[in-house]
């Protein structure tokens, strides 16, 4: 009963100082929108992260090509990634049930006035069993078609959409970079594998994409799938064995290729996402020193300009420690309040970001930031009420009252 | 629990050469300031013992200790010589705690400058003293007091919007809220003009009445012949203490009795 006087009281003298009570708090509202907004954004991008690294996949591994290099220093021609090379993984690695070559690139896809700009993917028939994605409507193409570098395409399923509306696509001829390509196949919907968006994409042969369509002369990446989950790192150690000797790369010299499995990538999102997190604590954590300061600044100057009020209370009986617990109850408050300003601030700027980044970046503001955030907030109101507090308590009632 | 400590506290020695009744008692009291190389003796030795329910009034010259005195009376402020017992218990040996609470439970102190809090309404001033006692239910004890003093009216106004003769009796209402056995006041009327000086006193003429033990500072003869003992202060000393003659203070009384009253017809035709 008492303390909440103390809070009712405080609150009273903060509103006659409204906005120089704002002001003290504008370090406090940048550092807590900063924790909410980082906190928000991290949090955010986490769970999309995670969600489309649970997509790659538990036993998928993918391995990308590399230069030969030797202490950092580039050593011998670029070796890379071929068609052979994923062959001979699913050939001679125990630990590996399938695995496919991977092509990409950007094409326009036309279907008699209507065109789409999609991802045109070149791979293998295993690729659907590898990423379990699977064809909804006619059929994918088969090996002969790869070995005959036929014009056939499988449509993923906003692509479909987007050129055919509800009508079904299979026969029609769509045309992908001026070339004429059979469509046998619609994809299920599925959103995204890894950091792909699958519906925006269309899939044909690996061969046809190399050397009709973009010339490529080496592939982008291999998908690899392990005979289990519990096989990935024996999957990756096999893998990796095999290309180096495929390669002849001598011992010493680094991989010229890397293998990433959902393992890896998540560990290695972490550390970045952690990085990040804390560039923003540190932003957030000296923006709250300097709010602190402010306030026990602004504290100060109301200490002193308070200095007979405090002598009349002390006259008509309050304690020193209720000195000291109302200008320490004023000064949280005021740091709270910056807080939940700052709280709104940092959920506002977080929104705008989400709409700015056109719904790609779904940041989620955790109650858990907000409670942090108000936490720390009131801490800093408190440590930084303390001195000033302090000297209030301690001052002398009759020097007080004759304070002019 | 003020009665059990006074028990307990007062067996000092010289406890037989007080009597019960004493409710102030100075003992070559003293008060000095060091400012520099020189000290000034504000209270230079002052003997007084004041009985409960007694009307004193301090007067002397400007600078003669007065207000010095009186921060020592109300346990705002600490003798550097001599000894004070306030109802028994010897003040300088109490911690700030105790004499915290005598302010807050025994003491009431009524200043020339009024010093109520800024932009806070009357009732709540008068409820602060009571906050501090930590008693709850305080809105009617503060409208009782508002009521004695004449104020009830005014209760949520802030000080800004009342008159200097309101703001000083709403200062006399939270003065006496608690209860208190001492109103101590320094130059209450100091600042009023002497119509609304009368119904200050006059009011002090009724807590008086109702057992309030009161000591006045003033500096207007008229206004310390109404308190039934003067004590005449000089360079940091009592150079005079003795009651008032009856006549005279009867006759001072009444003089204030009228003034009150003919102000507040005159308030009355105002309204
Ligand atoms: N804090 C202080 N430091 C130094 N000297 C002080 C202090 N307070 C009071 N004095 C001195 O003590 C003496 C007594 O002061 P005090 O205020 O008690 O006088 P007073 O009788 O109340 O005067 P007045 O009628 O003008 O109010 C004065 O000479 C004053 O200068
Ligand atoms: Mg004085």
């Amino acid at each position: 009963m008492f303390y909440l006087r103390i809070i009712l009281t405080s609150i009273l003298s903060l509103k006659t100082n409204l906005l120089r009570s704002l002001l003290a708090t504008i370090g406090v509202i940048i550092g807590v929108a900063a924790v909410v907004a980082a906190m928000s954004i991290i949090e955010g991008l986490t769970r999309e992260v995670e969600k489309s690294i649970e997509s790659f996949g538990s036993n998928v591994l993918q391995v990308f090509p590399g230069a030969k290099r030797q202490g950092g220093r580039q050593v011998g021609e670029v070796q890379t990634l071929s068609i052979d090379d994923a062959d001979a993984i699913a050939a001679q690695c125990p630990a590996v049930i399938r695995s496919a070559p991977e092509v990409m690139g950007v094409a326009t896809v036309k279907f008699f006035n209507k065109n789409t700009q999609g991802t045109v993917l070149g791979t293998m028939p295993q690729y659907t069993e590898i990423r379990a994605y699977n064809v909804e409507h006619g059929r994918f193409f088969t090996r002969s078609d790869v070995k005959s570098e036929a014009y056939v395409a499988v449509l993923g399923h906003k692509v479909a959409q987007e050129l055919f509306g509800n009508g079904s696509p299979l026969g029609f001829v769509v045309k992908i970079q001026g070339k004429t390509f059979t469509v046998i196949g619609v994809m299920e919907k599925k959103g995204t594998i890894g950091f792909t968006r699958v519906d925006e994409q269309v899939i044909i042969p690996v061969t046809t994409a190399m050397k009709r369509l973009f010339g490529y002369r080496n592939i982008h990446s291999i998908s690899a799938q392990a005979k289990d989950t519990h096989l990935a790192n024996e999957a990756q150690k096999q893998i990796s064995t095999l290309l180096r000797k495929r390669h002849k790369t001598p011992p010493g010299v680094d991989d010229d290729f890397a293998i990433f499995s959902q393992e890896q990538i998540s560990k290695s999102f972490r550390e970045t996402s952690q990085r990040l997190g804390l560039v923003f604590y540190s932003i957030a954590g000296i923006s709250l020193v300097v709010g602190g300061i402010g306030i026990a600044n602004i504290m100060l100057v109301s200490v002193t300009e308070r200095t007979r009020e405090i002598g009349v209370r002390m006259a008509v009986g309050a304690q020193r420690f209720d000195i000291l617990s109302q200008f320490l109850a004023e000064s949280s408050l005021i740091s709270v309040v910056g807080g939940s300003i700052g709280v709104l601030v940092g959920v506002g700027f977080s929104k705008v970001l989400t709409g700015l980044s056109a719904n790609m970046l779904k940041v989620y503001v955790a109650p858990s930031a907000v409670i942090i955030a108000l936490t720390v907030a009131f801490i800093t109101g408190m440590i930084s009420g303390i001195y000033p507090a302090y000297k209030a308590s301690r001052l002398d009632p009759v020097e007080a009252l004759r304070y002019e | 629990m003020t009665n059990s400590q006074t028990m307990k506290n007062s067996q000092s020695p010289d406890v037989a050469d007080r009597s019960a009744a004493t409710l102030i008692e100075l003992v070559d009291l003293q008060k000095h300031y060091h400012m520099g190389t020189t000290t000034v003796e504000a209270l230079a030795g002052v003997n007084l013992k004041i009985h409960p329910g007694e009307f004193v009034s301090i007067t002397g010259a400007s600078g003669s200790g007065k207000s010095t005195m009186m921060g020592i009376l109300g346990c705002l402020d600490r003798p550097t010589g001599g000894k004070y017992f306030f109802d028994g218990e010897p003040a300088g040996e109490l911690s700030d705690r105790q004499l915290a609470k005598i302010r807050n439970r025994s003491i009431g102190f009524v200043f020339q400058t009024f010093n109520l809090l800024p932009r806070t309404s009357a009732i709540k001033n008068v409820e602060v003293p009571m906050f501090y006692a930590k008693r709850i239910r305080t809105r009617n004890f503060a409208l009782e007091a508002l009521e004695m003093v004449g104020l009830a009216g005014r209760a949520h106004h802030v000080p800004a919007e009342l008159s200097g003769g309101e703001r000083q009796r709403v200062a006399i209402a939270r003065a006496i809220v608690n209860n208190p056995k001492l109103l101590l006041a320094d130059e209450p009327t100091g600042n009023l003009d002497s119509y609304t000086g009368a119904q200050i006193m006059m009011i002090f003429h009724q807590l008086h009445a109702s057992g309030v033990t009161i000591v006045l500072v003033t500096h207007e003869p008229d206004i310390a012949v109404q308190a039934e003992r003067i004590v005449q202060m000089r360079d940091g000393k009592i150079v005079h203490d003795g009651p008032v003659d009856p006549a005279k203070r009867v006759q001072a009384m009444e003089e204030t009795r009228r003034m009150a009253e003919e102000k507040q017809k005159r308030l009355q035709a105002n309204s």
